[in-house]
């Protein structure tokens, strides 16, 4: 039994199902004149019966052989990366770019990366520049300022 | 005007300075990329989408389909030195070329490779050139139901032939065809699935959710890799292969060409497909199949000329019926649409500037790939040496910037790291990415021909069944679907999964 897809394809599922049961709110229509509805309760009714194949396979997969997927992950690293990924995206505007952008490189290099910090400061400022360069001087792209002003 | 005229004007464009330079940027950030294993063509094009954006979109369509052949023949250089593939097509490459170099011969592995990679490149172009324009002629014929069924024939061929569980690849399409619907409804202008977020009012977008799963999705899992880095201890010398290398190769190189082109026109295949097929067609024609594995340059030949050639192959169903092949079509695609412009039979037609500038560009990125990989490898081995600690934060920042750059909206950031979490967890429990990406672009262009088709037989489904030409596609369909339940099929499917799985890891 493959107990990580018997959980995935259950998660599946509940999501088709919302997608068919939420839809019929837009107006399904008629094969007529198929409504804004029809194709996302097509597409939920989809999601369900492929997940639910999924489910049985898994349910009566017979192989002993347990595949631990979660075993080498190394869930503190994982969890600390989104976590500074989502704290970029929050400080953008506050901090402005360079400044961000600085202190996220500084962060997953010294800490993530195991590189010195004497590398992780070179890595970072550079990065931060030279992005903030072809982004904003080169390409044009309007890229936040934040507090500071830059 | 004759196909003379209109590749010379191709020339014109592709020859002007910033094209010419933007070619160049796409060519060396492929290789740089097919070199680097654990960054793969679809995220680095995606990395690179934002900076086309303010790029005229010519020159932005250069630089991308630039970045694609380009990573084909880096890719080679890892396998061959490394025994790690620096993107999924060059797997096979590994077989043979790794041996070569144990015994010494990683200059002629690494020739054969760059010259059959420009030959089948070249070739490709030549056929993509005189392909193309026909079938836009014949695809203006195509009505709703046809171009149904042909979406329908992508997305199910793209999860059959994918690398993981078939059933699994399917359900990523059911999810990329819902998240294709999330936004305004473009038939009636009511909006749906928006939850009341003005972020959603557009859809959800493309560039977050490749960037999300191929970009940072792919950075998570590789935090729990060690990955290895020891190049084989050989001096690379003597990289222009010998006349009996290239007797040995010769009919590799034309077969590969040949079969390349074709899988890759095919919607569902592409680079991947046919580096494997052709790996397996050399074997069967070769007197000595069981030399294979232990160094045969036929071996590195074929596959290198089959995944080079099937890039130009996929520019095709792309250029002419507004259909991409595969996930790195997709992304190609949602480039040309942020710009305006909507690929398909007309495009050849009211963009010939951006159709031949692209198509001759490709013509001149092959041969500055062939300048660049035969005399720069050292520096791409010393390329191989910069540490993942470096690496993946500048892949996580150009994934943040490429989001926010988008619509300069920091939602658009956390949807992408949302979608990277999302990837993340497809990974671990192996359900293939492509799929939802390809279904997420075809989405809305399918459920509009769907829904036109309905209404054009009155609500009878059986309309896709009454075109001669949507009914042979989707009988096809329904074959290959049933053929993936037959015992036999299935046992050779899932010994095929089992390889690329263990030659990936």
């Amino acid at each position: 039994m493959r107990r990580h897809d018997l959980l995935s394809s259950a998660i599946f599922f509940c999501v088709g199902l919302f997608i068919a049961v939420y839809a019929p709110r837009f107006g399904i229509g008629s094969l007529n004149t198929p409504g804004t509805g029809f194709m996302p309760f097509l597409t939920g009714l989809i999601i369900c019966c492929f997940a639910t194949t999924i489910f049985l396979q898994a349910l009566f997969d017979k192989s002993l052989k347990v595949e631990r997927i979660w075993a080498g992950v190394r869930f503190q690293k994982l969890i600390l990366s989104i976590l500074v990924l989502t704290a970029y995206a929050l400080l953008l505007e506050t901090l402005g770019f360079i400044i961000d952008s600085f202190l996220l490189i500084l962060f997953l290099t010294r800490y993530m990366g195991s590189q010195s910090w004497g590398k992780s400061f070179l890595c970072a400022g550079l990065s931060s520049i030279l992005s903030y360069l072809l982004f904003e001087t080169w390409l044009k792209a309007q890229l936040p300022r934040g507090i500071f002003g830059f | 005007m004759s196909l003379l005229n209109q590749v010379l004007m191709g020339f014109s464009v592709a020859l002007e300075p910033i094209n010419l330079l933007f070619c160049f940027v796409g060519v060396v950030t492929g290789t740089l990329v097919g070199v680097l294993p654990g960054l793969g063509p679809v995220a680095s094009i995606s990395l690179l989408l934002p900076v086309t954006f303010h790029l005229n979109p010519v020159t932005g369509v250069i630089m991308l389909a630039g970045i694609y052949y380009g990573a084909m023949y880096g890719g080679s250089t890892t396998s061959i030195l490394v025994n790690i593939p620096g993107e999924a097509a060059s797997v096979v490459t590994c077989i043979d070329g790794y041996q070569m170099a144990r015994q010494g011969r990683a200059g002629p592995a690494l020739g054969i490779s760059a010259f059959g990679s420009f030959i089948a490149g070249t070739f490709s172009i030549v056929a993509l050139m005189l392909v193309a324009p026909p079938l836009a002629e014949i695809a203006l014929k195509f009505g709703p139901p046809e171009y149904f069924s042909i979406m329908v024939l992508g997305l199910t061929l793209l999860a059959y032939l994918s690398s993981g569980p078939m059933i699994k690849a399917l359900l990523m399409a059911g999810v990329g065809l819902f998240l294709g619907t999330i936004g305004v409804d473009t038939l009636t202008g009511s909006t749906r699935f928006t939850f009341g977020m003005i972020t959603l009012m557009d859809g959800v977008g493309l560039v977050p959710v490749v960037m999300g799963i191929f970009g940072i999705g792919e950075v998570l899992e590789n935090l729990e890799l060690k990955i290895a880095r020891d190049i084989y201890a050989t001096k690379v010398k003597n990289l222009l292969p010998s006349r009996q290398d290239w007797i040995e190769s010769k009919w590799a190189l034309v077969r590969g060409t040949i079969l390349g082109f074709f899988l890759g026109i095919l919607p569902g295949g592409g680079a991947l497909i046919a580096s494997f097929a052709s790996y397996a067609l050399e074997k069967k024609c070769s007197k000595t199949p069981e030399k294979f594995g232990k160094g045969m340059i036929a071996g590195v030949a074929g596959p290198e000329a089959a995944n080079n050639s099937a890039t130009g192959g996929a520019f095709v169903p792309l250029l002419t019926l507004g259909i991409p092949a595969n996930a790195v079509m997709a992304v190609m695609m949602g480039a040309l649409m942020i710009h305006g412009i909507q690929p398909g039979p007309t495009l050849i037609d009211q963009y010939p500037d951006l159709f031949w500038g692209v198509v001759t560009s490709m013509y001149i990125g092959n041969v500055l790939l062939l300048i660049l990989n035969l005399p720069l490898i050292g520096i791409w081995v010393r390329v191989l040496r910069v540490p993942y600690g470096i690496l993946f934060p500048l892949i996580m920042l150009f994934c943040l910037i490429g989001a926010y750059t988008m619509k300069n909206n920091v939602s658009d950031m956390f949807v992408m790291i949302i979608f990277g979490i999302v990837g993340y967890l497809m990974r671990k429990c192996k359900y293939d990415a492509p799929p939802l990406i390809l279904a997420l672009v075809l989405g809305p262009m399918m459920e509009e021909s769907l829904r036109k088709s309905l209404l054009m037989s009155g609500g009878s489904p059986f309309i896709f069944f009454q075109h001669p030409i949507s009914a042979v596609i989707l009988l096809f369909v329904i074959f290959m679907l049933a053929s993936s339940l037959i015992p036999g099929l299935r046992r050779k499917r899932e010994k095929i999964e089992k390889i690329v799985s263990e030659s990936e890891t």
